[in-house]
């Protein structure tokens, strides 16, 4: 039976009472109204200790009796066809014990997979693969993304699937996505101002700090696996059918997981192997990528060209926005960038289109909210250049053209908390000459974003009450450094009146109740509703348990707080130890499923950012000096784990504002900076003064009402530090990354355009 | 590699003994952090190491004679916590991390040869002379741009080894390093100079040329004109035009040019204006024999 409810939903300042409609047997969402003891307050993660303390044990940490080490060959060329891959003489090695040879006809990159050995040890395996013999036929390839996009340009997928070059079209261009509301010619013809400018971003790896790797032990039959991976559950599955067993057979074990950012939703080839190796050889297989392979062939942020046309009224108000957008994730596609500027902003007239193109490199993955950092990257600056060109201030000129309350709030907040009207230059370019010889100039600029999910309905939890009064909290799900683990712990012990460090949480492992794998912001607003549920439902017995030993009437309300449970005026209390010790059961499990989502209070996650650099202009050095990240993190379960994804997001956003670029050899089709040493992500040094401001939007959208935060507090990052030098510099960078070179030559080119 | 030999002299003699026996075959180990890396990425072919870490009186600064005597085995960090010319210590600094500065040495920095060598280039910007020993020879002293020829390529005999650095006193002196980021990272490009008691100047570059580069032609206007605005432009102007750099995944060579001038005009223009003062802890000043 649906249960009609109000809930105050909204945030501190805009606070509306919603009807919503519960799935049966639902609680009630935490809306502004609930008085939590847990929720909302700062826990320390509960794994961090171990992971502090080298306790934490990661899959390269595993070690099986009698494991054996494989390592991957890989392809040597960026195209070519593959005659023969011979592997006698690596087979008869000394402590070679097996050998997985992939039915590979086509090299497409640089460090495709071609086979595997398995060995006493990592070394062996190693030599192992320098007695293999691959014979290449090469053929011409291509790895920038505008050459692939000339007519002339090789086919990537020529011989395989996907080739099929039209008449003077390059056969690497495939239109992946086309969206349009109103009509944009209409919306430019009837624009005062108009803004037409081309925007470039770089390919970004995600570098966890942990590479892919697995343990596969497989007898008998039945495989335990130790993978990190960002979805056990995948992993479970594509496991049990390259051994061609049940899933049940297959146990997947990931309870530290060193990050993942996108790239860890599969087993990989390299997982498919180590699985084969292990049955082929009996023993149990450890296969761990290196650095070097990490940065070549397990994903990557594609680039991106993107067009974009952007019309206004005289008053400011967007009348058109389009953008067409090409990139390359290698061979395999995934480059859109035009969601942000589809779905920022209230405009009448839009029109997005999408290319993938491909290249002789390694697949592009799901990256920290793929597309999204590098579509804000050019809108924001387009909107910015449209709002100068109106003559309204870029906050105004935000605040004028997006209904969303939120952002709205976002904005204001954030500007109060940058200086924007103070401190920010009037005039770009136009600050104070800093420094010892006046090189040194400061520029303060913003940025919008979004984000979309309000968790799935999928996955369960389970929580079990044990007659000593021990609650665990189990999920198959697994913990990529979200803090998901002591989430679920704080959400079970809000609903018993118990302390999260009461609780023990299980997670990583496949035989525990199923859980979506951790992507799209999605697991703890998918997660921590099935907790709450599992929870509420173990109350429910405690409650009626309660009422029969306390002698109250059946209707009685109750108070679980404090590690004891009461009758509402106090009168009557049991600790919730000796209530747990009259349960029927030795051990009882309750389990919640995810239920539907109820009515949100909205379906996007809002989040602003303001940053503030300096820019040498002689060397053309830029420092973030702060970024105030504004973010709208749906009910906030813990403020601390949630100022820490936040920090995250901001670094990985700089960082690639600034730094990471991949490079490709265009003579000899590899990555010229697989490693972390010349591939630069920021440092210690390099990180801003972050000023986290986290909006408590009570959501309403489920039981806890909580947002995923993973990717939305990226998506502002490198287009407010763009604006910010534009505002520092008056000349606009418009590629990432915004190295000194590109800030001279804009600097240089603003020069000779104001000279005409 | 079956037959990897190690040796651990205990002297210099030692050292230079084994050194000549095996000439060209025997590398050289130091603090390790360009050796080992070199070894791993499979650039570097070792089967003979002369391990110099138990060899007394290869490290240590002092002052003597009117200038810094610096032992090859002397590490970044050791001449970071000593008060040393400004140049110097901000180069030292400025390289790696704290672990590849408690490791990284004098000597192993002039023995990579690299034209990013950040102490190369401020030692280099500092006048400094280098004394190469062999057993063979004894000692011969030459000014330390005069070693290097190549990347990793210098006039070192096969059986010689670096003993020692001289760096005159008196200088003041300025270090500018523009890297990918603002840490543990291999110069973009970077920059030394100083001015000498007598007002003579010296300037390097590193990252400009296969090796670390003086820019002789622009010392000579310098020294000819004095630090006027003209004077440091023109010298500004002959880094640019000295210069040979390379693209690479770091940066491009236009902007490693135009960078030659700025930092010459830049470091020149501080050096003029103030003389950079190095404060450091009392204690860390302390002398080694
Ligand atoms: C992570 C990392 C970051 C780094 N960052 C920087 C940086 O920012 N700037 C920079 O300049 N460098 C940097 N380096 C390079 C390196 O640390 C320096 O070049 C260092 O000075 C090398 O000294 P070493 O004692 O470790 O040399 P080693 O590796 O021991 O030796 C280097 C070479 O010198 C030879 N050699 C050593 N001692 C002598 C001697 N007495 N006589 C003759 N030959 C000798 C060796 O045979 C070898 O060929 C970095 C290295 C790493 C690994």
């Amino acid at each position: 039976m649906a249960k009609r409810v109000k809930a105050k939903l909204g945030f501190p300042g805009h606070i509306e009472s919603v009807e919503i409609e519960l799935p049966p047997g639902e609680p009630a969402p935490w809306d502004a109204d609930s008085k939590l003891a847990v929720i909302g307050k700062d826990a320390t993660r509960h794994d961090a200790l171990a992971k502090v303390t080298g306790k934490a044990r990661y899959t390269t940490d595993i070690k099986r009796p009698g494991m054996l080490y494989a390592r991957v060959l890989r392809a040597a060329h960026a195209a070519a066809e593959v005659q023969q891959i011979d592997v006698a003489k690596a087979k008869k090695l000394a402590g070679v014990k097996g050998v997985v040879v992939l039915p590979v006809r086509n090299a497409r990159f640089v460090g495709q997979p071609l086979a595997a050995i398995a060995a006493t040890s990592e070394d062996v395996a190693a030599r192992a693969l320098a007695l293999c013999k691959v014979s290449y036929k090469t053929r011409p390839f291509v790895v920038q993304l505008d050459d692939a996009m000339k007519a002339a340009a090789p086919a990537v997928h020529a011989g395989g699937a996907g080739a099929s070059a039209g008449a003077g079209k390059s056969a690497n261009i495939r239109k992946s996505k086309s969206r349009r509301r109103g009509d944009v010619a209409k919306g430019l013809r009837a624009a005062k101002h108009k803004v037409e400018a081309t925007f470039r971003t770089q390919v970004v790896l995600h570098s966890s700090l942990e590479p892919h790797g697995i343990v596969v032990d497989y007898k008998d039959g039945k495989a335990d696996v130790w993978c990190s991976t960002q979805a056990t559950f995948a992993v479970r599955d594509e496991i049990a059918k390259a051994l061609e067993i049940p899933v049940a057979r297959v146990r997947v074990h990931a309870e530290y997981v060193g990050g993942g950012f996108g790239s860890k939703f599969h087993a990989g080839t390299h997982g498919l192997l180590a699985a084969k190796l292990s049955r082929q050889t009996g023993a149990p297989v450890r296969l761990c990528l290196d650095r070097e392979e990490e940065q070549t062939a397990t994903g990557n942020r594609p680039d991106s060209l993107q067009r974009l046309t952007l019309g206004a009224d005289a008053r400011g108000q967007l009348s058109a926005m389009k953008t067409v957008s090409y990139g390359t994730g290698g061979i395999a596609g995934g480059a859109g960038t035009a969601s942000p500027l589809y779905n920022l902003y209230d405009c009448k007239s839009k029109a997005a289109v999408e290319h993938d193109v491909y290249t002789n490199a390694g697949p592009a993955a799901p990256f920290r909210a793929p597309g999204h950092p590098q579509g804000a990257f050019a809108l924001e600056q387009a909107i910015d250049m449209l709002a100068e060109r109106a003559g309204v201030d870029p906050i105004a000129f935000r605040i004028n053209n997006d209904k969303n309350p939120v952002r709205q709030a976002e904005l204001r907040r954030g500007a109060e908390r940058i200086g924007w009207d103070a401190r920010r230059n009037k005039k770009a370019g136009g600050g104070a000459k800093l420094g010892a010889h006046g090189e040194l100039r400061r520029g303060i600029g913003v940025a919008n974003g979004l984000w979309y999910n309000t968790g799935r309905a999928r996955g369960e939890i389970h929580v079990k009450l044990h007659h000593d009064g021990m609650v665990e909290v189990i999920s198959g799900g697994q913990d990529i450094g979200t803090g998901a683990r002591t989430l679920l712990a704080m959400v079970v012990a809000e609903e018993l009146g118990l302390s999260p460090s009461a609780i023990r949480t299980h997670i990583g492992d496949t035989s525990g109740p199923y859980a979506p794998g951790s992507g799209g912001s999605t697991t703890t607003p998918t997660m921590s509703p099935a907790a709450r549920k599992a929870g509420y439902r173990a109350r429910l017995r405690l409650e009626a348990l309660a009422r029969k030993v306390l002698g109250l009437g059946d209707d009685a309300a109750l108070v679980f707080a404090d590690g004891k449970v009461q009758s509402k005026d106090g009168g009557k209390q049991i600790s919730f130890k000796k209530l747990c010790a009259r349960l029927p059961e030795q051990t009882m499990t309750f389990s919640g499923p995810r239920a539907p989502n109820y009515k949100a209070y909205r379906e996007t996650t809002a989040g602003v950012q303001l940053a503030e650099v300096e820019v040498d202009i002689e060397t053309g050095v830029v420092r973030v000096v702060k970024i105030v990240a504004v973010q709208d993190a749906g009910r906030l379960l813990n403020p601390l784990t949630a100022r820490s994804q936040v920090n995250g997001a901001v670094l990985q956003g700089m960082s690639m504002a600034l730094f990471e670029e991949r490079v490709m050899d265009s003579q000899q089709g590899h990555v010229t900076n697989a490693n972390l040493e010349q591939y630069k992500i920021a440092g210690a040094v390099d990180v801003p003064e972050i000023d986290v401001q986290l909006f408590d939007v009570y959501n309403g959208s489920n039981s806890t009402g909580a947002l995923g935060l993973g990717e939305p507090p990226i998506v502002a990052t490198p287009g407010a530090i763009a604006n910010a030098v534009y505002n520092a510099i008056g000349a606009r960078v418009m590629a990432l990354p915004i190295t000194p070179a590109r800030v001279l030559a804009a600097l240089a080119a603003a020069k000779k355009g104001g000279a005409r | 590699m079956t037959d990897t030999l190690y040796y651990q002299p205990k002297s210099v003699d030692e050292a230079l003994q084994i050194k000549a026996e095996l000439g060209a075959e025997g590398t050289f180990l130091a603090g390790g952090t360009d050796v080992v890396v070199g070894i791993r990425k499979g650039k570097l072919k070792v089967a003979r190491t002369i391990d110099l870490s138990q060899v007394p009186g290869l490290d240590g600064i002092r002052r003597h004679d009117g200038f810094l005597e610096i032992g090859a085995m002397t590490t970044h960090k050791a001449l970071e916590q000593h008060d040393v010319p400004a140049a110097l210590a901000q180069s030292c600094e400025t390289v790696g991390g704290p672990q590849i500065r408690y490791l990284g040495t004098v000597g192993g920095q002039i023995g990579t040869a690299s034209p990013a060598g950040d102490v190369s280039v401020a030692l280099i910007a500092l006048k400094a002379d280098v004394e190469l020993r062999s057993a063979a020879r004894g000692t011969r002293r030459l000014p330390l741009d005069e070693v290097f020829v190549g990347p990793g390529k210098t006039v070192i005999a096969d059986d010689e080894m670096v003993t020692r650095v001289f760096v005159p006193l008196g200088r003041r002196s300025d270090f500018y390093k523009i890297g990918k980021r603002d840490a543990v990272a291999i110069s973009l490009v970077m920059a030394a100079a100083s001015v000498g008691p007598a007002g003579d100047v010296a300037i390097a570059i590193g990252c400009v040329a296969p090796v670390p580069l003086r820019i002789k032609r622009a010392e000579a206007l310098l020294d000819a004109r004095g630090l006027s605005d003209e004077a440091v432009d023109e010298a500004a102007t002959i880094a640019r035009e000295d210069c040979s750099p390379i693209s690479d995944h770091r940066g491009g060579a236009d902007y490693r040019r135009a960078m030659a001038g700025t930092l010459t005009k830049r470091l020149l223009s501080r050096l003029r204006e103030v003389t950079p003062v190095k404060a450091k802890p009392a204690e860390s000043s302390a002398e080694v024999a």
